[in-house]
């Protein structure tokens, strides 16, 4: 009976197999012993050639860390980390500082280029086609698959390549891994890192204080709108190994930079730790766009492996009617734990946060947002769809605060849950704290299954069940999928698709 | 009990060591022991304590008042007669000093009523719905009451309750009430707390609500002092088609926080809460809900609507659980919240929990201060600026009492919430 066949297939397809980054690169790797000590971080940071005060920064770091305990509030559950059994740097050997693609590993670039970030093509495609120069492609083809986007591709604990750096540095735009610009440029990295996120902020960006390995930073001038779409992409290939990554953004007054993140990792039975810290900092004047496409292994259907996705993200828009915007898509990773937030400090500034969190599986995913009005006449905008499905949990986790002096601020938050399946839970704890009268906050949520009605609609219409549940979905979270760069968008919406199915029936 | 143990803490240990002198063996008194353990155990809840991060008791009530002994009777009759009861015809339980004040076993129209502790005692089913409770405050109680009432409704009852408690000024009271309405009967309840100027009381009130019972419950604090407290908790499990109707209004000086915590456990049930909530001033209002649905349509539905000013403060948490295969739940929540000048602090904190997928569930908060192009509408119909934010103000909170049936009840509240907006008195309204 063809509908039996098709109950067997769609079980056998229920998210095993689905995750097609999931290959590792057998590539011979340079390891810090195990486990964390004084000695693996100086080892870390010596194999980064880092001055003395970086070492001086992370020791310190280290030294809290050890005191602090891991929080227990969020609303996921797994098994105690061992600290000690990960390694906190693996690096691919022969790549600490290539100059040129040429010199990059070809494996590596076969690992990228297999992940759809071709490094290389990019690059030549710049070096045939000068700037503005028109080409007979953008015919046929329009800007998108040809619009050009400076990557930073890191792996495991080292950024193994950045594009387009020679053609930023004309627009005086700094853009490169954050190990270089310590060695680079101290002087801003030292103005800035931590000032958004200190040493002390919490146990995972505590930890990464101590360790972090690479990650990228940006540094746009002022008054320069960046040429271009700026990327990292982060690869987790060791085994056992966390990534540490760290970036650190600034706008300076003027600026504009849009900011774009993509990360996968290989299929593997036990977990893995990422724990990044990224701060932005926009200064009078300045926007930051960041947008994430998160994808990290999620694990299997039964929740074994997967990767633990514990990132602090924050902005400060530091100066007045600066602006700062995360858009995230968070499909990936057995846990997430992650809360890009804004801190509105300048007058006039404004924060805004778009996520869509697909849950499928037994993945846990608690994130959401912080919007602290701090200046006067700021405002923030917080639109959050989450779609759990599978076995999984999704918690929208959010705080909207106005502190005494934050004159007329202002804050709308949409937070939309979508259920599909019986099994799974959506969770939605928002924090609305106004201290004063003149900030206007507006918050509202709803919690739904995908109607019947439009589920019927569309068969109706001749569309497949999963299908049409795709397209109810895409249609539930396209106030997000808006907001992502073209680039992003494309890839978001097949994630979407491939992150549901096996979700119906 | 924790290792900073504050002088509350310890006299809420030496009070334990006193009553539980005269313990039995019977369950009710190895109930009490167990929960005063558990309470001990952590101490008085505060800011970490994800449900009081925004009332940190442990740093509000440094030190408690000494217990209340008995109440004096004619003073109790004195303070009664002052305040007649909010609904005529009203039968009067009184619960003075937190001990049950009337007849032993008396019946008024249908209506059991009887003391918790002492001679004559109903106990049967009392401690059912907060056995597996870990709410601190209501730990406390279950540990320490010093008496209290329970009542059995067990047909339509015509006459309202009026649940009065009255406490010494600056006294200890932790009274207890247990209320059981058989399959089909229904009760009209005013619950209220008159005087107790200083006073700090920690209420504790259970409420089963059978098969197709309806209960229409008003709670009603009216802070009396700066240094008054007022700390209720409600524990009620609601059945098969039954029904909730209850109102939570909150004016005065002082602390209060309003605890209800509902299990929807049979079908097609329905569950309603709304709150008025007034904070002037030296007032910290807390309306806590922990609402868990368990069953197959069923619904609820909240309204919270507080108004602050002159540094005043309310919180509304309400958290609504839909637990796995509580299929068909329809539950709404909102939170409106009106400054009255520029100061003072709201917060909301609705949560949704969703375990089950064919529902719809959702939640709204808003705060700020009153809408520009209403005052401007009044203002141009020649209502002047003054009278037309008052006049919004009021509209804003009395909204809130819209489900109250009982007409001449609904003015009786809606004249007591005008009369606490009044406290603004020289800022905002002249």
């Amino acid at each position: 009976m063809p509908a039996v066949q098709e109950t067997i297939d769609r079980v056998a397809a229920i998210d095993v197999d689905k995750y097609k980054y999931g290959f590792v690169t057998d590539i011979e790797s340079e390891k810090a012993p195990k486990g964390l000590s004084e000695e693996v971080i100086a080892f870390i940071s010596a194999k980064k050639g880092e001055p003395e005060w970086m070492l001086a920064w992370r020791l310190e770091a280290y030294k809290r860390w050890k005191t602090m305990t891991e929080p227990e509030w969020a609303m996921v559950d797994y098994p105690p980390i061992d600290y000690d059994s990960i390694y906190y740097y693996a690096a691919p050997k022969g790549t600490s500082a290539p100059k040129s693609l040429d010199e990059v590993d070809p494996e590596l670039l076969r690992t990228y280029e297999k992940l759809g970030i071709p490094l290389k093509e990019q690059e030549i495609l710049a070096g045939v086609r000068k700037q503005g120069e028109p080409s007979d492609l953008d015919e046929i083809a329009g800007d998108a698959p040809y619009s050009r986007v400076a990557v930073d591709a890191v792996f495991d604990s080292v950024s193994v390549v950045t594009t387009f750096k020679d053609e930023l540095a004309k627009a005086g735009v700094i853009f490169c891994s954050i190990s270089e610009a310590v060695r680079e440029h101290p002087e801003l990295v030292q103005k800035y890192l931590g000032t958004v996120v200190p040493t002390s902020d919490n146990f995972f960006a505590t930890l990464n204080s101590a360790v972090f390995t690479d990650g990228s930073f940006v540094y746009v001038p002022p008054g320069v709108r960046c040429p271009m779409e700026l990327s990292t992409y982060f690869r987790i290939n060791e085994q056992n190994t966390g990534q540490f990554e760290r970036t650190l953004i600034i706008a300076d007054k003027g600026a504009y930079v849009s900011y774009l993140e993509g990360c996968t990792a290989p299929q593997r039975d036990d977990n893995q730790l990422h724990a990044a810290v990224v701060e932005l900092i926009a200064l009078d004047d300045a926007e930051i766009k960041y947008s994430t496409v998160q994808n990290w292994y999620p694990g299997d259907a039964e929740g074994k492996g997967g990767i633990y996705n514990f990132v602090t993200k924050r902005g400060d828009c530091r100066g007045a009617r600066s602006k700062i915007s995360w858009t995230q898509v968070e499909t990936g990773s057995a846990i997430t734990w992650k809360y890009p937030s804004c801190i509105l400090r300048g007058d006039d500034s404004r924060g805004e946060f778009y996520s869509i969190a697909i849950s499928n599986g037994r993945q846990q995913i608690d994130s959401g947002t912080k919007m602290i009005h701090l200046g006067k006449n700021t405002s923030s905008r917080i639109i959050s769809k989450g779609i759990s499905a599978g076995r999984s949990s999704n918690t929208y986790r959010g705080l909207v605060r106005a502190n005494p002096k934050a004159k007329n601020a202002r804050n709308y938050t949409q937070c939309d849950s979508l259920l599909i399946g019986d099994k799974c839970a959506a969770i939605t704890i928002p924090y609305v704290e106004s201290r004063t009268g003149t900030a206007q906050f507006e918050h509202e949520a709803t919690t739904s299954k995908i109607s019947d009605d439009q589920l019927f609609y569309c068969r109706a219409r001749g569309i497949g069940e999963e299908e049409a549940v795709a397209l109810i979905v895409n249609g539930f979270v396209r106030d997000v999928i808006q907001q992502l760069p073209m680039e992003f968008a494309v890839e978001a919406q097949k994630l979407i698709g491939v992150s549901l199915e096996g979700s119906v029936g | 009990m924790s290792a900073a143990q504050t002088e509350a803490e310890r006299t809420l240990a030496a009070l334990f060591e006193s009553r539980s002198a005269s313990f039995t063996k019977a369950p009710i008194d190895a109930a009490r022991a167990d929960a005063f353990r558990r309470f001990a155990a952590n101490g008085l809840p505060h800011r970490r304590v994800e449900a009081y991060k925004y009332t940190d008791l442990k740093a509000r009530l440094r030190r408690l008042p000494e217990p209340a002994g008995p109440a004096d009777n004619a003073r109790v009759a004195a303070t009664l007669a002052a305040h007649p009861p909010l609904q005529e015809g009203a039968t009067r339980v009184l619960i003075a000093n937190g001990r049950y004040h009337g007849a032993i076993g008396e019946t008024i129209g249908g209506i059991r009523i009887a003391s918790l502790l002492g001679e004559g005692a109903e106990t049967e089913g009392v401690g059912t719905l907060v056995a597996a409770s870990d709410d601190p405050l209501t730990l406390a109680n279950v540990g320490l009451f010093e008496g209290g009432v329970s009542i059995h409704v067990d047909a339509p009852s015509a006459r309202p309750l009026e649940i009065v408690h009255v406490a010494n000024d600056e006294s200890l009271v932790m009274g207890r009430i247990a209320v059981f309405v058989a399959p089909g009967a229904s009760a009209n309840v005013v619950e209220r707390v008159i005087g107790g100027r200083d006073a700090v009381l920690n209420t504790l009130a259970e409420l089963t609500i059978a098969e197709g019972a309806r209960v229409d419950w008003i709670r009603i604090a009216d802070g009396a002092s700066e240094a008054s407290t007022d700390l209720s908790s409600l524990h009620v499990r609601v059945a098969e088609r039954g029904r909730l109707e209850h109102l939570t209004v909150s004016t005065g000086l002082g602390l209060a926080r309003a605890q209800a915590f509902a299990h929807v456990a049979g079908d097609e049930a329905d569950v309603n809460f709304r709150a008025a909530t007034v904070a002037i001033g030296k007032r910290h209002a807390d309306n806590t809900l922990v609402l868990r649905h368990d069953a197959l349509n069923s619904t609820s539905s909240e309204v919270f609507r507080s108004a602050v000013g002159d540094g005043g403060t309310a919180i509304v948490q309400g958290r609504i659980l839909v637990a796995p295969g509580a299929q068909k739940t329809d539950a709404r929540m909102m939170s409106n919240a009106l400054f009255l000048d520029e100061t003072g602090e709201v917060v909301n904190k609705p949560e949704l929990e969703i375990f089950a997928d064919d529902v719809q569930c959702g939640h709204g908060a808003t705060s700020g201060d009153l809408d520009e192009e209403m005052v401007f509408y009044l203002r141009a119909r020649g209502v002047p600026e003054v009278s037309a934010r008052r006049l919004l103000a009021e509209a804003f909170v009395v909204e809130a009492l819209e489900r109250v049936t009982d007409e001449a009840l609904q003015d009786k509240l809606a004249d007591h919430l005008r009369g606490a907006l009044d406290v603004m008195g020289g800022k905002t309204w002249s």
